[in-house]
């Protein structure tokens, strides 16, 4: 398995973007969509979203794995949230049962399953901004990025650090697996979590002894070369543009907009057709 | 002139163990030297150089006595961020020394540190990757890199920052001959044009063609020798320091004997492990094709070739850990196929090169039993069993072993461990990745001489990149490289086959002129000791090298 992080949208719209674009904009959709439970408002908000995402130009075969993971998991969540258990809805209408889970005895309106899928929706389309962090950023620009947002240079420069360490992290996993496979250690298909967690000791121990004593040595190393100054020379000179500006101001006008009508109540209570 | 370095009377004790590394080291390194600081593990040699470049006192915690001075101003007062722009470190593993994600990105890091404006860092990298010639890399991701190209990478990042001396901690550990030799050919340069080098290496004979003006030796933290390169060769521990073989002609009176270890025929029998038109790789990455060999059953193999040229991807063939995509692996005659992974643990012992890969329990009883219990052996049977491999490994005699964290044990016993390790599940052919990377003379004579003296194992299949040591305990050499195999001979024969040694990253050695000039027979050689000893009885004692100072 490949674990180096994919750079997919490359050459994109939004690849040519200020990095730290594609970090704010996600902060800013978050503001616009939180609390909101009217499904017109979420709808909204996705449609810009959508187009957001498709300025990514992420090829669908690169992420149809996340994008199946991710709705399944989302799924899960909002049918448990919502559906099996009693969810606050606020809607005065569509309180008429349409019918009951068996088991839980939860009864579904129209306003339960407006409410889920607006969750679902919501969760979607959060993805579809998040999606974008992962792949249109160049591995090498994150760190810069943070540190122009004012993160420390050290936490900043960590940021960079975790993803040129996750293949060597990764290998050093799959040496020891082997290294003890051939002791004769398999996997505990046990069920109880507990027990699953405890037999993988001989694989997280060494794993995790490995990784602090090379960071270790990767600290000095980084110590020995002048790191943790207080002014710190970043090759990558960052500079918003015109586009930048729009689309953060365009970002930025969603979230007052909806965060506006949340205050004045507009969104705040489940829609029923 | 000016020293760029001047350590007077240090000494060093860590406050972690309370143990003293160093005790009243006296060190001079001018603008043009190139010092070569040796010893056996744990002699003190890295405490050396973390007082040069600064890491002690202000990374590690330790009691400091004595005065360093660098580049004119003690280093107790200064950052490590100062010193940095004076002495220029190489860590012993290059990888965890790059940082950055790209080759350019690696090279800007320290200048970047050192706030210098983007046009300098620019002109800055463009010179010192034209310098080392990497300026093809620049735009690689440092994942792909070969273990040379990091090397050279790792180096850039040191010379960038312009420093006037660099420390270098055991270039030739990691790598293969070739790519090591790149590196210190770089170092020499930039001693010769005006900076200075302090180089760590057990093995000397390598070191010694790069012209060391000084060579300090140390054992258990204190000066045995500092002086001229031809004192120290008359003075130099035989059976601990790797020396020139015509130093061991010279020496030979001195030589301690050495057991030759067990030679088990191998003749009839079916081969342990086959592979018929084999290719192997990972994914989509074919690593080696077009293999055909039959490892005896009762053979001692090694297996040379540069890094990433497959020699590990090879024997892992052995254990399943890798799938034949073309072809069929035997094991005693039956297709791998039909066995499993535990099933194939008593057949093949097999040892990593870190020993720390592997040790996870409370107690070394604990991580012995760990894999007998696995097999399903009474509680009984893996005592016995447990007893029986510490003595083999000679472990045995450490106070209360069994019930000692193995963390605790110094790093040559934990690899001893690893090898008692495998011994616990009684495989009769033990497999050894790199058994000696980084060790000195005396651990690797040691631990190889375990390893092949084990009672219940039948042969040792190795993979190195020391040519001596497989010249010595091999009598079966396989050379891979560019994929595939390149020479599959006896010592003695392969010694001869001058083409495999202007390639495959190898690097011939004195050893192997010797045996190519004095051994006419093929087969296996003898040990490096026996054969000087019967030299020097052919010729006249060298003259008395320069003296140095042993205290």
């Amino acid at each position: 398995m490949d674990v180096t992080p994919r750079y997919l949208g490359a050459g994109s719209f939004l690849s040519r973007r200020d990095p730290r674009v594609l970090l704010l904009v996600p902060v800013l959709y978050l503001v616009a969509v939180a609390g909101i439970v009217d499904l017109r408002g979420v709808l909204v908000c996705t449609a810009v979203a959508l187009v957001y995402y498709r300025a990514a130009g992420i090829p669908w075969r690169g992420v149809r794995a996340n994008w199946a993971f991710m709705l399944i998991f989302t799924t899960v969540l909002v049918v448990l949230n919502s559906i099996l258990t009693s969810a606050d809805t606020r809607s005065g209408s569509g309180t008429e049962v349409l019918f009951t889970v068996p088991v839980t005895q939860t009864a579904i309106t129209w306003t339960t399953l407006s409410y889920a899928f607006t969750i679902l929706v919501r969760y979607v389309s959060l993805a579809m901004v998040g999606f974008p962090v992962a792949f249109n950023i160049a591995p090498s620009d994150l760190g810069v990025a943070f540190a122009r947002l004012g993160l420390s240079q050290r936490l900043a420069y960590g940021v960079d650090l975790t993803f040129r360490f996750l293949p060597s992290t990764w290998a050093s996993l799959h040496e020891t697996v082997d290294a003890q496979r051939l002791r004769g250690y398999e996997h505990s298909r046990s069920r109880n979590p507990v027990r699953r967690l405890l037999t993988m000791r001989p694989v997280v121990v060494p794993v995790t002894v490995n990784a602090l004593i090379d960071a270790e040595d990767t600290v000095n190393a980084m110590d020995l070369r002048g790191f943790g100054g207080r002014h710190r020379t970043w090759m990558r000179e960052l500079a918003f543009d015109r586009v930048d500006y729009l689309i953060l101001g365009g970002f930025t006008l969603v979230a007052v907009v909806m965060v506006t009508a949340k205050l004045l109540g507009l969104t705040g209570t489940v829609w029923v057709p | 002139m000016t020293a760029l370095i001047e350590v007077h009377d240090a000494s060093v004790r860590y406050l972690s163990t309370g143990q003293a590394a160093l005790r009243s080291i006296s060190l001079t390194v001018a603008r043009g030297d190139l010092t070569l600081v040796s010893g056996p593990s744990g002699c003190g040699k890295s405490t050396l150089l973390r007082l040069l470049n600064g890491l002690i006192p202000h990374a590690y915690r330790a009691e400091v006595s004595g005065e360093v001075v660098v580049g004119g101003r003690p280093v107790a007062g200064r950052t490590i961020r100062d010193v940095s722009t004076v002495v220029g470190t190489m860590l012993q593993d290059p990888r965890k020394q790059i940082v950055g994600t790209t080759v350019a990105a690696e090279i800007a890091f320290g200048p970047e540190n050192l706030g210098l404006p983007r046009e300098e860092i620019r002109r800055r990298t463009t010179e010192v990757a034209g310098r080392v010639g990497i300026t093809h890399l620049l735009d690689r991701a440092t994942a792909g890199l070969s273990g040379g190209e990091l090397q050279m990478v790792a180096f850039a990042g040191v010379l960038v920052m312009h420093p006037e001396i660099v420390v270098v901690d055991e270039p030739l550990a990691n790598l293969d001959p070739a790519a090591s030799l790149r590196l210190m050919r770089e170092v020499r340069r930039f001693v010769d044009e005006g900076g200075a080098a302090v180089v760590v290496e057990h093995r000397v004979e390598e070191i010694l063609k790069f012209e060391p003006a000084e060579v300090l030796y140390l054992e258990d933290g204190t000066t045995r020798y500092q002086g001229p390169v031809e004192g120290f060769l008359r003075v130099a521990p035989v059976g601990h320091v790797k020396l020139p073989f015509g130093t061991l002609v010279s020496r030979a009176r001195e030589l301690p004997a050495v057991p030759a270890p067990p030679r088990r025929e191998d003749q009839g029998t079916t081969p342990r492990l086959e592979y018929r038109g084999v290719a192997l790789g990972y994914g989509a990455r074919t690593v080696l094709s077009g293999i055909d060999l039959a490892l005896g059953a009762r053979q001692r193999v090694a297996v040379l070739g540069p890094n990433g040229a497959g020699k590990s991807t090879l024997l892992r063939a052995a254990v399943l850990l890798i799938a034949a995509s073309r072809g069929e692996v035997l094991v005693d005659g039956a297709p791998i196929s039909e066995r499993s992974i535990p099933s194939l643990a008593t057949t093949f012992g097999y040892v990593f090169q870190n020993p720390g890969q592997a040790l996870f329990s409370a107690t070394v009883g604990q991580e012995l039993a760990f894999g007998p219990r696995n097999l399903g052996w009474s509680p009984r049977e893996i005592a016995r069993e447990s007893e029986k491999v510490l003595r083999a490994t000679l472990l045995d005699g450490e106070k209360d072993i069994m019930d000692r964290p193995p963390r605790t044990l110094s790093f040559g016993q934990q690899r001893r461990l690893t090898v008692a390790l495998a011994l616990a599940m009684r495989p009769r052919t033990l497999i050894l990745d790199e058994p000696t990377a980084g060790q000195d003379l005396h651990t690797t004579t040691e631990f190889i001489g375990h390893a092949l003296a084990a009672d219940s194992v039948e042969s040792v299949y190795f993979i190195t990149h020391d040519v001596d040591l497989a010249l010595t305990y091999a009598d079966r050499i396989i050379v891979v490289d560019q994929g595939r195999v390149v020479a599959d001979a006896s010592p003695a024969e392969l010694a001869r086959a001058e083409t495999v040694w202007s390639g495959a990253g190898l690097q011939p050695t004195s050893l192997l002129r010797a045996v190519r000039d004095h051994l006419t027979d093929a087969g296996s050689i003898p040990h490096p000791f026996d054969l000087a000893r019967s030299l020097s009885l052919l010729s006249p004692s060298s003259p008395a090298p320069q003296e140095g100072t042993t205290p």
